[in-house]
């Protein structure tokens, strides 16, 4: 509210003049400091040595802004990070474009692009490059921030990278790096009509050492995603959409946690469609399926890993679920959103 | 749910680590570690012990049929 | 997790497709669900495969939200537009269409609507917002209409005249009745709600057995309670029976909550109401009684509601009851999808519609 003694975001900040250069010195320079690669410029000059990149963008909106695990800072850093990483390539550099709302606390700014900070320097990549804009109240909810990233393909990995759809064959293994559905219910437990008590923690996370450790396990990585929303069952679904092959999981070898099985019992939702912010799905030959999931066990945050499942020629283009008693069903992609159910 | 604490006739339910309040009004004589079952904020039936774990032994009972069956 | 996971195994799931098998010797026994819980234990757990074929499950109206008539979604917008109102209610009933629009969409367009997981929370919205008319919408069978009773009560010797409900509670035991008098549909058995019995008791399902001699059995929610309800059935049909059993023993008694009568009996009196696709049903609704008049949103509240209509080519009605499936309606799947409902079937995750889309469709 205005009215407040604490900094806020006004519309001056954002038109180009001293007080938004101030600002991009005080909040951003200062804390990507370590990070943000050679002086800030109109553009980014930067040396890579590689014939091919994976470039991406991504723009995150998430409320709360601050969450148990994370925020929208480390969501904005690790969602283009992972989208990189698990192309095979190893992430080098982003930029951060930020749309902020007129009455933004600007102590709010400095705990996000802290955040931000330390999440690109435990993935090890830079922010190069950035922009900022303000706009009026009301016209942005808050802050939304946009990130875009480069990543090469260098080192071990080096001809590693996974082959893509094409190379999905049926008999080839499923696997998660982890425990699936952290993400979404963290976020969910804290909002409008919710409420309850957990010590869950979303897990989001760079996924780089996961991808980097399957790949040095197997050159024949067929695929690798980050589920993020929809969760594990869209991305699925869209590997096997419109292909000649299924996918077969075993709801018994799904990894849930207690607490996100709880929860998710309480508001009547399938953890199979909430979101993950740091685990990995993978299609590898099943020949690698021990050594992949083994290596990706040896990574704190693939300490769970399973393999849940298989591609299969049958039920070509969707996937199915062996469920706990037996039966089967189709576990079709997210539609609509999820309402918590009562009766 | 498994009540973990009672305060007059709010209590505080519990499965796999989330905890909620529940409204306990419409349940007779429960105390903290029985379960119940919760509907819109409210539990409206405790659970019998003694007859869940007659149900799970029947299950077990017909599950060593079921495995015997699989391996025939 | 103790108390759920024990339920799930393959094994025992394999055992008890077995005795059901050897139970039903090639007859055929239709039996009809009316939980909506059912309904979706039944899909996700991917019951039907395990039976043999001459058992054929039909889902009934056991969805809450799916049998509230279209006209009470038209009232609740209504009242929603009026200044200073504040409508509550459970998640599922947001995206439910009305003639002409939805709780969500009207959201969306600026009406204060917001989404509540117990009457209490939209109580304590009333105590809060004095300033604010909260009206609660109370949608349920048995199992929830105690609790708005219970809210109600405490509404009223709070004196929080702000605090009204919009009420299309309803209860089973009539409906079952409408549904095997009208011999349409052919019912053999009945798969009996199991939390509603934790409220009513086992008492209420014995005219079936008596006067329609049609078995009923008390189920749990977990898929090996479902198969060993179903098993229940088989034998009694293979040996002639028509009784009330309870599987779920751990959880319903055969007295059921008498607390919990107690209060409906106090807050509500029976009146007749209208189930979607069904029609009236003489004294299956609950009516909130004159002493708790003060907080009845239909009454306290003057607003004309414009007329109600359903679209011509939905056939909710016809799937509640059993008679026809999903597949059958020419708009499943595609006019009508979960992004875009046309009937209150494909909204709620219980309703017959959704689960088949989810589950079942036919890739």
């Amino acid at each position: 509210m205005n009215g407040s003694t604490k900094p806020v975001i006004t519309l001056a900040h954002g038109n180009g003049g001293s007080l938004m250069h101030k600002l991009v010195n005080d909040v951003f320079v200062r804390a990507f400091g370590g990070t943000l690669a050679a002086n800030p410029a109109d553009s980014a000059i930067l040396e890579i040595n590689a014939g091919r990149i994976a470039f991406t963008t991504d723009s995150h909106v998430v409320t709360p802004l601050f969450f148990p695990g994370g925020d929208i800072g480390s969501l904005a850093v690790n969602g283009t990070v992972n989208d990189l990483a698990v192309m095979g390539a190893r992430p080098v550099y982003l930029t951060c474009g930020m749309i902020i709302e007129e009455g933004f606390p600007v102590e709010t700014l400095e705990r996000i692009a802290a955040s931000m900070a330390a999440s690109a320097r435990a993935a090890g990549v830079s922010i190069a490059a950035g922009d900022t804009k303000v706009v009026e109240k009301g016209a942005a909810d808050g802050i939304f921030i946009n990130t875009s990233g480069i990543g090469v393909f260098d080192g071990e990995a080096m001809g590693r990278a996974p082959r893509g759809l094409s190379s999905i064959r049926p008999g080839d293994a499923v696997i998660t790096s982890g425990t699936i559905g952290d993400h979404g219910i963290a976020i969910y437990a804290g909002r409008e009509g919710i409420n309850f008590e957990t010590d869950l923690k979303s897990d989001c996370a760079p996924v780089t050492a996961l991808t980097m450790a399957a790949m040095s396990a197997s050159p024949n990585i067929r695929i690798m995603r980050d589920p993020t929303r929809g969760g594990l069952a869209t991305t699925l679904g869209e590997f096997a959409a419109g292909q000649s092959f299924g996918i077969e999981i075993d709801e018994t070898r799904v990894p849930v946690r207690d607490d996100v099985a709880g929860a998710c019992e309480l508001l009547g939702f399938d953890p199979l469609y909430v979101a993950n912010e740091g685990k990995i799905v993978l299609i590898v030959p099943s020949a690698d399926a021990d050594s992949v999931a083994a290596a990706l066990r040896k990574i704190p945050i693939g300490a769970g890993a399973a393999i849940i499942g298989r591609v299969t020629g049958d039920h070509a283009g969707t996937v199915s679920l062996r469920t706990a008693v037996g039966g089967h069903r189709i576990v079709d992609m997210l539609a609509g959103d999820m309402l918590p159910r009562i009766c | 749910m498994k009540i973990v604490s009672i305060d007059g006739t709010l209590g505080t339910v519990e499965i796999g680590g989330i905890r909620r309040k529940a409204d306990l009004s419409m349940v007779d004589n429960v105390k903290t570690g029985d379960y119940v079952v919760i509907h819109a904020g409210f539990a409206i039936s405790v659970m019998n012990e003694e007859e869940a774990m007659s149900t799970l032994d029947l299950f077990e009972e017909i599950a060593k049929k079921g495995e015997e069956l699989d391996r025939q | 997790m103790k108390y759920i996971a024990e339920f799930r195994n393959h094994a025992a799931g394999a055992g008890l497709a077995a005795m059901i098998r050897e139970a039903v010797r090639g007859r055929v026994i239709r039996i009809m669900e009316i939980c909506g819980g059912h309904t979706i234990t039944i899909f996700k757990s991917g019951l039907r495969e395990l039976l043999p074929e001459g058992v054929r499950l039909i889902s009934g109206p056991g969805c809450p939200v799916c049998v509230t008539h279209n006209t009470f979604i038209d009232h609740a917008i209504a009242l929603s537009a009026l200044p200073g109102v504040t409508i509550t209610s459970f998640g599922d009933m947001m995206r439910v269409p009305g003639s002409a629009s939805s709780l969500q969409k009207e959201k969306a367009r600026g009406a204060d609507i917001r989404i509540c997981y117990s009457p209490l929370d939209a109580l304590e919205i009333a105590r809060t917002e004095p300033g604010r008319k909260i009206v609660f919408l109370g949608i349920g069978f048995e199992t929830t209409a105690p609790g708005i009773a219970a809210t109600i009560k405490r509404a009223y010797s709070e004196g929080l005249r702000n605090f009204t409900v919009l009420g299309a509670m309803k209860t089973v035991p009539a409906a079952m009745r409408a549904l095997v008098a009208g011999g349409e549909v052919g019912i053999d058995a009945f798969i009996c709600p199991g939390h509603v019995s934790t409220i009513t008791g086992l008492g209420i399902y014995e005219f079936l057995a008596r006067d329609f001699n049609t078995p009923c059995v008390v189920s749990g929610f977990e898929p090996l309670d479902m198969l060993r309800a179903i098993h229940m059935i088989a034998l009694q049909l293979k040996e002639g029976r028509a009784a009330v059993e309870n599987q779920y023993t751990r959880t319903a008694s055969s007295d059921g909550n008498p607390k919990a009568r107690a209060i409906l009996d106090e807050v509500f009196v029976p009146c007749d109401v209208a189930w979607r696709g069904i029609g009236v049903i003489p004294g299956s609704g609950l009516a909130i009684a004159p002493a708790f008049g003060a907080h009845d949103a239909s009454a306290a509240f003057d607003i004309r509601v414009p007329e109600s209509h359903e679209h011509p080519l939905c056939i909710c009605g016809d799937i509640m009851r059993g008679m026809r499936t999903p597949h059958e309606c020419g708009l499943f799947a595609k006019a009508c999808t979960p992004e875009n409902p046309v009937g209150a079937c494909m909204v709620s995750d219980e309703g017959s519609c959704a689960t088949y889309y989810k589950y079942a469709r036919p890739a």
